[in-house]
């Protein structure tokens, strides 16, 4: 790997976000492809910061700086990589959101980036979102994979809703549908007709990703 | 009654000083809203993107001048607290959908039923000394079961009373109707929580629920709950300061609605798992941060509420208790006026009766800590002394046994703890704190509800839920 390569890959790794698009500048100047730059620099980097964090190495704040340096350096090459034809490469798109009269936002911004940073599309839809949206979003993106997060138990009903407009229009085996939120349970998601859940985001990756690997 | 203290003189002036630095020049966002026109007008810098800098003058106007004693009035007068630095008082958790059912001990949702029976629980333990809504039922429409649960309380308890949190003008509106029909004028009952989003966001319903509460005159909790690493930084310190500023920018918005206002300063940081993510549980910063909160209610002259009786453990087991005891002790040492938490597990997402028994307990065991230890002739008790030593009487035969025992010396043995005698509790079937706690809370449900309110009251209570 050239240098500018492999301390693009470091960047990444270490999560040292701010001043990548330089890095990325100075592959580019030095040569690299778009897709080099993604397949052997960005990419390597993410999975080094991944396998860390799985080891116990890396803490949550690692790795989701890892993932803001993939997006940062991400934005400086997606143009280049849609001429060079390539084509994108995605562990799957996944749209979430928090459900209809919840806004408790943080878990689902950790989950949003830990899926981003191994690899899905993330379309975040945000907070106190009706669950016809999600619907109508996972359609439009050609979604794999529909997250609900709700953190009360006062609005973990409209999780179902979400699954019966699926039903309702005859979209359910469609999409994979995850559930989660503190006070999800296995029994609430199957209740519900979910296709799992998840009460933290390394569990909800690992079973996502299950979900796009099969 | 003070004697702890973790932040030093300058760490207090440093918070404060860093605090009306991020006021004035990082700003807060605030929404469209009676509020914010309200800090226009009175002098605060429109920011851009909905953030208002809150100028040093306009906090010093409002919220460096003392406010009188704050008195939580209860029905039962005898009961009514006044949070004057002089005593730590405990009250219960809030707002739990799931309970750990009192016969099977399995969890499931939580009902109206649960509600009015813990509203009893609370109002017969000794410690539990401000009760609320510790329970949110799930048999019901979630607008409704807010308020459903603030009847509860107001049936079955003669305490003071919080009647919930409120995230808008409406629900502000019912509470403060609520309140009316068990208050008169000169004791009016019931304290209202409003939570804005951290870091520094207060939206508009926010801020119009917290104009409607501040010209009720009620007491008011402003209750930001900053997420370490989310809502505010990883750093202790960091996020005391934004607890900090939150609870300020909370308070000056109440007071140019209403100067007159009662407040509180209150320490609601969490700490996620740094490796998953997870929710936050309870860990030793919850009692650190608790401490170092009520030292800054002090400087600001303010009454303080903090966390303390939290637990992440999933059922009332020893890490409960660890837990619960380590982190309610440092607040209250540190001069706390308020500690909540009683009743809750599993970092809050599950509410006990049985842990509202031992919480109670505990609560009795920790106060202890804070007696004061008086040394004077009287309690040397030299005259004790001679008659024993040279007399042959007995100490347990003197006068000063009983005037020791009358002033509280001595700590009575709570509900839970067990019998002298491992023979005692082996021929009492070997109960555990656990089995004590329960029957204690079995036997008072099996009883005749206490009722605090008459028909017509009750009516009046029931129609504003039906209203919603
Ligand atoms: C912080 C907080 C707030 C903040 C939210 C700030 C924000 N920007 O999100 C504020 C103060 C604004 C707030 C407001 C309220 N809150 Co609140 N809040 C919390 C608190 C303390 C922590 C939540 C949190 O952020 N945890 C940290 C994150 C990292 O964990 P997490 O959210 O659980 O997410 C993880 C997992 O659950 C999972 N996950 C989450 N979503 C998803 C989605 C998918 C697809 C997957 C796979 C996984 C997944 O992965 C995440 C990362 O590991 C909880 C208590 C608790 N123990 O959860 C109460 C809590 C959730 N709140 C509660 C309540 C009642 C409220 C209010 C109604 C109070 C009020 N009236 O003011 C309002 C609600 C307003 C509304 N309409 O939503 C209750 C809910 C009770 C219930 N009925 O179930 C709780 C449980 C506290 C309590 N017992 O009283 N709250």
């Amino acid at each position: 790997m050239s240098q500018a390569l492999s301390r693009l890959h470091d960047a990444v790794c270490n999560g040292s976000f701010r001043g990548i698009e330089g890095l990325v500048q100075e592959a580019l100047d030095a040569g690299h492809t778009a897709l080099q730059i993604l397949n052997l620099a960005l990419a390597k980097g993410l999975e080094e910061a991944g396998a860390r964090f799985e080891r116990g190495e890396y803490f949550l704040p690692n790795l989701m700086m890892a993932a803001k340096a993939m997006s940062t350096a991400m934005a400086v090459i997606q143009g280049r990589l849609a001429t060079e034809g390539a084509a994108q490469v995605s562990g799957g798109t996944f749209v979430i959101g928090t459900i209809q009269g919840d806004i408790h936002s943080i878990g689902k911004e950790i989950v949003a980036a830990m899926l981003e940073a191994s690899g899905f599309r993330v379309i975040d839809l945000g907070v106190d979102v009706k669950p016809h949206l999600f619907v109508e979003r996972a359609v439009e993106h050609s979604a794999d994979i529909i997250g609900i997060s709700a953190l009360m138990t006062t609005t973990m009903t409209h999780q179902q809703k979400v699954i019966e407009i699926l039903k309702e229009r005859g979209l359910r085996d469609r999409f994979k549908v995850i559930v989660g939120g503190a006070p999800v349970t296995a029994s609430w998601a199957q209740r519900i007709g979910a296709d799992d859940f998840a009460t933290d985001a390394v569990s909800g990756v690992r079973k996502a990703r299950r979900f796009v690997e099969r | 009654m003070a004697t702890l203290r973790i932040l030093t003189e300058e760490g207090v002036h440093r918070i404060h000083e860093a605090t009306l630095e991020l006021l004035a020049n990082t700003g807060v966002k605030v929404g469209e809203s009676r509020v914010r026109q309200i800090l226009l007008r009175n002098g605060c810098r429109d920011l851009g993107s909905e953030l208002l800098g809150i100028p040093r003058e306009l906090v010093a106007e409002t919220m460096l001048r003392p406010q009188a004693p704050l008195v939580l009035q209860g029905t039962d007068p005898g009961r009514s607290l006044t949070l004057d630095g002089s005593a730590c008082y405990l009250q219960n958790f809030g707002s739990v959908s799931v309970v750990v059912d009192l016969d099977s001990g399995d969890l499931r949702d939580a009902t109206y039923r649960d509600a009015v029976d813990m509203a009893r629980l609370l109002d017969a333990l000794p410690h539990c000394h401000h009760a609320g809504p510790l329970v949110l039922p799930v048999d019901m429409h979630p607008r409704k079961a807010k308020l459903a649960a603030a009847v509860a309380t107001l049936l079955y308890t003669g305490k003071p009373v919080s009647l919930g949190a409120v995230s808008d003008a409406q629900e502000a509106e019912l509470c403060v109707e609520m309140s009316r029909v068990v208050s008169s004028p000169e004791r009016p009952i019931g304290r209202i929580s409003i939570s804005p989003i951290s870091p520094m966001t207060f939206p508009t319903d926010i801020c119009e629920a917290i104009h409607v509460a501040a010209v009720s005159g009620l007491p008011l909790l402003g209750l930001p709950c900053p997420i370490r690493s989310m809502g505010a930084p990883l750093f202790l310190a960091g996020a005391l300061l934004g607890q900090n500023t939150e609870n300020l920018a909370f308070g000056v918005m109440a007071r140019l609605v209403n100067p007159e206002v009662k407040l509180m300063h209150t320490s609601r940081i969490g700490t996620p798992h740094m490796r998953t993510g997870a929710k936050a549980g309870a860990d030793p910063d919850v009692g650190v941060a608790g401490a170092c909160m009520a030292q800054m209610a002090r400087y600001y002259g303010l009454p303080s509420n903090v966390y303390g009786m939290d637990t992440g453990a999933l059922v009332s087991d020893a890490q409960a208790g660890l837990e619960k005891a380590a982190n309610t002790l440092r607040p209250m040492l540190a001069g706390a006026d308020q500690i909540s938490g009683l009743g809750q597990l599993g970092g809050g997402l599950v509410a006990s009766f049985v842990q509202a028994v031992v919480d109670d307990d505990i609560f009795s065991f920790l106060s202890h800590h804070l007696q004061a230890l008086t040394v004077e002739p009287g309690t040397l008790d030299l005259a004790g002394f001679r008659r024993v030593v040279g007399e042959g009487e007995s100490f347990i035969i003197q006068e000063a046994t009983l005037e020791a025992l009358n002033a509280g010396d001595v700590w009575t043995p709570g509900r839970i703890s067990a019998p002298g005698s491992w023979d005692e509790w082996a021929a009492d079937g070997r109960k555990t704190a656990h089995d004590r706690a329960r029957k204690f809370a079995r036997d008072l449900l099996a009883s005749d509800p206490v009722r605090y309110r008459d028909d017509h009251q009750e009516a009046a209570l029931n129609a504003i839920v039906e209203a919603a």
